[in-house]
């Protein structure tokens, strides 16, 4: 018999960041997503796996593609799912975070996916709730399951993860998408390669094992896997960039640049698309892009995390409960 | 039980055994556990919380917390509502003590600015006249550096030290960690090691401009350290002070995103606290105090950006002390002339504490007395518990302190 | 734990044999090949599956539709928190077993939870005409109403005997075990 825990690199209580998160376990859930998205593409898409749980969609910060991914993949699962999007953040100084997160959590959910625009907000909330915690994106720091339907991504499009080369071009100083993934793709074995402007490129970045450009030609050279960040507009007041039209002429990704990476390179977003200052119209839609295969990953790669967070949270709670007869039932069964 | 309790006097430099009649005579129940007696400390920053905020803290529980830690004379920081830039709010603060009965002395520190709005001089004749013997940008750093020459010169006219955080406050805005690998990898906004090296230079200059003598406090980093020793050693009379809590937490203790961690400026690199225990064994620090902020419970549980900073660490001293002691390697003599010998002599109170070991009635006080005070502070791995300060009641000022941890 | 091997109930020329004749009977119980689809359990199942319709290819000259299906989705002890959360390869022909025949193989029949999970799992892809199961030992102690209609081999058992199939596929040398558990008790006292 496979020893999961083993194989899988012990157990996925929260899944709050890909930082120190073991290669074993990234393969364990991208391994899982593999049957999750054959499950999505059967006429009648549901399995009860997740029958009895309660999962509640805490998105303190606007998001719609993250919000849906979760929802679709709880409601493929099974499980009982509630969403709240409060209007004004506790950022404004309403109702404190925690006292909102004890409230959620006397309606006892099992599993809490927050979204909030703080750094370590889902890390505090794991600390002080009992309910397990996934975090959907917290300030500036990370957003696991975004790489992970990412990683997911690569490893379908190119068969394997360690040796590839991959770019991730933009404000990485700003970016939970990039931090999650750089975690997540060191541990791989990916060459990572950051580019962006200056002003975007945080200090010590190199710390985390990847290699940084100051322009996008000599980065996207040879590259399998170019991932363009997503310039935020309302950036623009920072002074990180002059101007959408500066950005574009010398970090945006067009067929030039693009004619530098390898020849089956493969072109990714994490979404929504600003065409022409991050990326050229005939990029965002031409072959190479996998940009809505990313979504649609993405459901299955919510799902596998989903399922694994539960599956270890019914394990802390404990087994005992069940009676011999149980593991006889599972032993047949293996 | 552990080595031998050892009497500090650090205006002599002096360390003695403590004897069995020094012990019978504070009436420590356990002699043994009995490991410092000292004079009482001089804590030149903390932050008073009345009036405006006495939510958070009240200057009698400011005081309690005081005797708690061992400390006798209080400075206290004038960002207040209202603030104390006249002489109205100074005698308010400096009369807070008195109603604890407990023997501290709280020594107000008046703001440079009407208000704290760096706009407008305040009258610094008048807060002199009130009991003032320094005033202070309260923590909140002058942008325009003309006005900091004005400041300056006036505050000479008047003898008055004047203290400053050394920062670029555009550098440091918004900021929860010192700027590099460490920062990036959590995900917390940085500030780089040049708002505080700024921070330092200009005021070094503007110290050498006006030649008044510039507080500043606090320094985290070992480049303010080293921009210190650059303007020193140009002339100017620049003194330098740290807070306890950047000699025994630092940026690592974030990873938790814990409220309880923040604290302003944010904690610093590991390398930055062994360069600050340097400063301390060596005399580049001049003075080591509380930087002592109570804030609520509600204000700490939150999102680490929005956490009000500070750690209520007054009655938790001599067991940070202690702590700090073994955890950087610096002798506690060393740390105790931070909080003794420095911080008076800047405020030109050169012998206050000094008439070591006359007792006349001595009740124990302990951590345990805490109950219903700000708490907002995170565990450092020592009991505080079994803190316990034994205090001289009939006056401070030529009390004497003895310390079981 | 420990176990102990007790008695070989098949061996690796009796398994040949067994599986000859479950096709057979495979094929009697069903309304002709076309209609037909082989469902193996993962992971016991799954070999036997292909064994069986290679062994149906042998006699009829033409191979029977076969799939496998995973139940660790569908299990009823989800909720009791076992260490398994690793997810197998479902794969069913065409996604659909509407107006099939389908004949659900599993190696070992014990409590008939698992039965229960497969047939849950493969009504999601379909409303199929009928479902047979084959089971290569049953070994008796239902917990839910379900039974065989294709059986290799019948053997009463005690709650303290585990059978395995050990298959060549899965690193075995083609033969069912039947073994003992030896309790905590026991190995104290030895």
């Amino acid at each position: 018999m496979m020893d999961p825990m083993n194989a899988g690199g012990g157990p996925l209580r929260h899944l709050l960041g890909l930082d120190n998160v073991p290669a074993e376990t990234i393969q364990l859930i991208l391994d899982q997503a593999i049957h999750m998205k054959d499950i999505m593409s059967r006429p009648f898409k549901k399995v009860p796996a997740m029958r009895g749980t309660t999962v509640v969609n805490f998105f303190v910060e606007p998001s719609t593609r993250t919000r849906i991914s979760f929802a679709l993949a709880e409601k493929h699962l099974s499980a009982d799912t509630v969403s709240f999007s409060p209007s004004t953040s506790s950022l404004s100084k309403g109702e404190t975070l925690l006292d909102t997160a004890r409230n959620l959590e006397a309606m006892q959910p099992d599993i809490l996916v927050i979204r909030h625009r703080a750094t370590g907000a889902p890390h505090f909330l794991a600390r002080a709730l009992n309910c397990s915690v996934v975090n959907a994106g917290d300030g500036i720091h990370e957003h696991p399951t975004q790489a992970l339907l990412d990683l997911f991504t690569i490893r379908e499009s190119k068969g394997r993860l360690a040796g590839l080369k991959v770019v991730i071009a933009g404000d990485i100083a700003h970016s939970r998408v990039a931090r999650s993934n750089i975690f997540g793709m060191v541990s791989c074995g990916i060459d990572v390669r950051v580019a962006g402007p200056r002003t975007m490129l945080p200090q010590g970045i190199e710390n985390l094992g990847v290699k940084v450009f100051d322009r996008l030609e000599p980065a996207v050279e040879g590259a399998d896997v170019v991932m363009m960040l997503r310039i935020q507009r309302e950036r623009l007041g920072e002074a990180l960039f002059p101007s959408a039209r500066e950005y574009f002429r010398f970090f945006g990704l067009t067929n030039d640049v693009l004619s530098l990476a390898d020849k089956d390179a493969i072109v990714m977003h994490p979404g929504p698309i600003n065409r022409c200052v991050e990326i050229d119209h005939d990029i965002a839609d031409g072959p190479r892009s996998v940009i809505l295969d990313q979504v649609t990953n993405g459901i299955a790669v919510r799902m596998a995390v989903l399922h694994l967070v539960n599956q270890a949270r019914l394990e802390a709670r404990g087994v005992g409960t069940g009676g011999p007869t149980s593991v006889e039932a599972m032993e047949e069964g293996t | 039980m552990s080595e031998q309790g050892k009497v500090l006097n650090p205006f002599s430099g002096e360390v003695s055994d403590i004897t069995q009649e020094l012990s019978a005579k504070l009436g420590a129940d356990d002699t043994e556990g009995l490991r410092y007696v000292a004079p009482p400390l001089v804590d030149l920053v903390a932050y008073p919380q009345e009036p405006g905020n006495e939510h958070r803290e009240t200057l009698e529980e400011l005081a309690r917390a005081a005797q708690i830690g061992g400390v006798g004379l209080v400075g206290l920081m004038p960002d207040v509502t209202p603030v104390a830039d006249h002489d109205g709010v100074v005698r308010t603060l400096r009369d807070g003590a008195a109603t604890a009965e407990t023997g501290v002395e709280f020594i107000p520190h008046g703001a440079l600015s009407v208000g704290l709005g760096h706009e407008d001089i305040a009258p610094m004749g008048e807060l002199k006249a009130a009991g003032v013997r320094m005033v202070t940008d309260g923590g909140q750093p002058i942008k325009n550096t003309g006005f900091m020459r004005r400041v300056l010169e006036y505050a000479r006219n008047f003898d008055l030290p004047v203290l400053m955080r050394p920062m670029d406050p555009y550098l440091s805005a918004g900021g929860l960690a010192p700027e590099g690998p460490i920062a990036t990898r959590f995900g917390l906004p940085p500030v780089p090691d040049a708002s505080e090296r700024l921070g330092v230079l200009r005021a070094g200059e503007m110290a050498l401009l006006t030649g008044a003598e510039v507080v500043l406090f606090p320094v985290v980093t070992e480049q303010g350290l080293d921009a210190l020793q650059a303007v020193r050693s140009r002339g100017a009379r620049v003194r330098a002070g740290t807070a306890l809590p950047y000699l025994l937490w630092n940026v690592n203790h974030l990873q938790s995103y814990d409220g309880l961690y923040r604290v302003d400026p944010p904690l610093s690199r590991i390398s930055d606290v062994e360069a600050l225990a340097e400063a301390v064994r060596n005399g580049t620090i001049d003075f080591v105090a509380s930087g002592h902020r109570a804030v609520n419970a509600s204000e700490k549980e939150t999102e680490l950006p929005i956490a009000e900073p500070g750690m209520a660490s007054m009655a938790h001293i001599w067991t940070l002390l202690h702590q700090i002691s073994v955890e950087q390697n610096i002798p506690v003599m060393d740390l105790v002339k931070c909080m003794t010998v420095g911080p008076a002599k800047i405020l030109g109170l050169d012998s206050w504490g000094a008439q070591l070991g006359v007792v006349d009635s001595v009740s124990p006080q302990s951590a345990g007395e805490l109950k219903g005070m700000a708490r907002n502070m995170p565990d450092f791995g020592v009991d505080n518990e079994r803190l316990r300060v034994l205090w001289d009641t009939t006056t401070s000022r030529a009390g004497i302190i003895g310390a079981t941890v | 734990m420990q176990l102990v091997n007790e008695r070989i109930l098949i061996d690796a020329t009796a398994l040949g044999r067994v599986v000859r004749r479950m096709a057979v009977e495979t094929i009697e119980k069903s309304e002709g090949l076309d209609n037909l689809v082989l469902v193996g359990i993962h992971t016991g199942g799954v070999h036997l599956c292909e064994r069986i319709a290679n062994a149906i290819e042998e006699v009829e000259g033409e191979r029977p539709n076969s799939g496998r299906i995973d139940i660790t989705l569908y299990r009823d002890d989800a909720f009791l928190g076992l260490p398994r959360p690793v997810i197998g390869e479902t794969r069913i022909p065409n996604d659909s077993i509407a107006g099939k025949t389908v004949v659900l193989v599993d190696d070992v029949l014990f409590t008939g939870r698992t039965v229960r999970a497969a047939l849950n799992a493969l009504l999601d892809f379909g409303r199929p005409s009928k479902i047979l199961l084959a089971v290569l030992v049953d070994r008796g102690r239902r917990e839910l109403p379900v039974q065989a209609d294709i059986v290799g081999y019948n053997v009463t058992t005690g709650p303290m005997h585990v059978v395995e199939a050990e298959l060549k596929e899965s690193g075995g040398t083609d033969q069912v075990v039947l073994y003992k558990r030896r309790t905590d008790a026991q190995e104290g006292g030895a």
